[in-house]
């Protein structure tokens, strides 16, 4: 993204401008050939895709998006609070202080109900 | 946040760049959908946009997001700048209802943000101001973190 950003901001504000981009056509555009180096682990190729690019839509369908599966599974589950445990577990086995780092956020999780 | 512009433009010498990358998210359906949800992403995507709000963004603590300037104070010194942008983190619009049926108000309120950046490259067009957006076409690891969360909770 930074390096997308970077492509249009040096751009003629003249000539450059009520554009939508997305930074991987654009960076192609600017022909950027190697993605690998943006991938926080070098190799990955199941990314999550983002909202919004009817590009994704298809594989998001395919998938029947992980996103809809997990919310199924944790709503189809006992109580609530098990569930949040279990998250928040989930989150534990995933966190390392190298993540940490890459994050470099604190966020506050309001939980009701 | 008038003062913190001028700050920055004497500091710095002018200000040649605003990036609109402030957002909150709740991937809730209507039902799910508090007013005080609505509000907020509403607030910080569409208002911030145009203004600022991140100060009531604080109080309320409710979601995530990264510093937000506003166009509207920033357009006087963009106007001195020699080669000005404004850049919104914010996506193409596509109608596609796929995009709405899970989370209208997220969607209708991030879309606003590209809304903004359509009227204003063309309002600005004249003084030089470029207004584009860029969109990511993969999440970020935060993102997905949070994306699972949300969509966990509810």
């Amino acid at each position: 993204m930074a390096d997308a950003a970077y492509a249009i901001l040096t751009q003629d504000s003249r000539s450059c401008t009520g554009n939508f981009f997305v930074d991987e056509s654009l960076l192609r555009q600017h022909g950027v050939t190697d993605f690998d180096q943006y991938a926080v682990v070098p190799g990955t190729k199941d990314f999550m895709l983002d909202f919004f690019l009817d590009e994704n839509i298809s594989q998001l369908q395919r998938e029947d998006s992980p996103m809809t599966k997990e919310k199924s599974k944790t709503s189809s589950a006992g109580s609530g609070a098990v569930n949040v445990e279990q998250i928040f577990e989930n989150i534990k086995t995933l966190l390392t202080p190298d993540l940490l780092q890459k994050i470099n956020s604190v966020y506050a999780f309001d939980l009701q109900g | 946040m008038t003062k913190a512009f001028e700050q920055a433009a004497k500091k710095f010498g002018g200000i040649d760049i605003l990036i609109n990358n402030a957002s909150a998210i709740s991937l809730t359906d209507t039902s799910a959908t508090s007013m005080k949800r609505y509000d907020l992403m509403h607030s910080i995507n569409a208002r911030g946009t145009f203004l600022w709000y991140v100060i009531d963004f604080i109080e309320q603590q409710e979601f995530f997001c990264l510093l937000n300037f506003s166009s509207k104070i920033a357009i006087p010194y963009l106007k001195k700048s020699s080669n000005p942008h404004i850049l919104m983190n914010s996506p193409p619009i596509s109608l596609n209802p796929f995009w709405f049926k899970r989370h209208v108000a997220y969607t209708v309120a991030k879309y606003n943000m590209s809304l903004f950046a359509l009227g204003l490259s063309a309002e600005l067009r004249e003084f030089g101001i470029a207004v584009n957006t860029l969109w990511p076409k993969t999440g970020t690891i935060s993102h997905s973190l949070l994306f699972k969360l949300i969509f966990s909770y509810n």
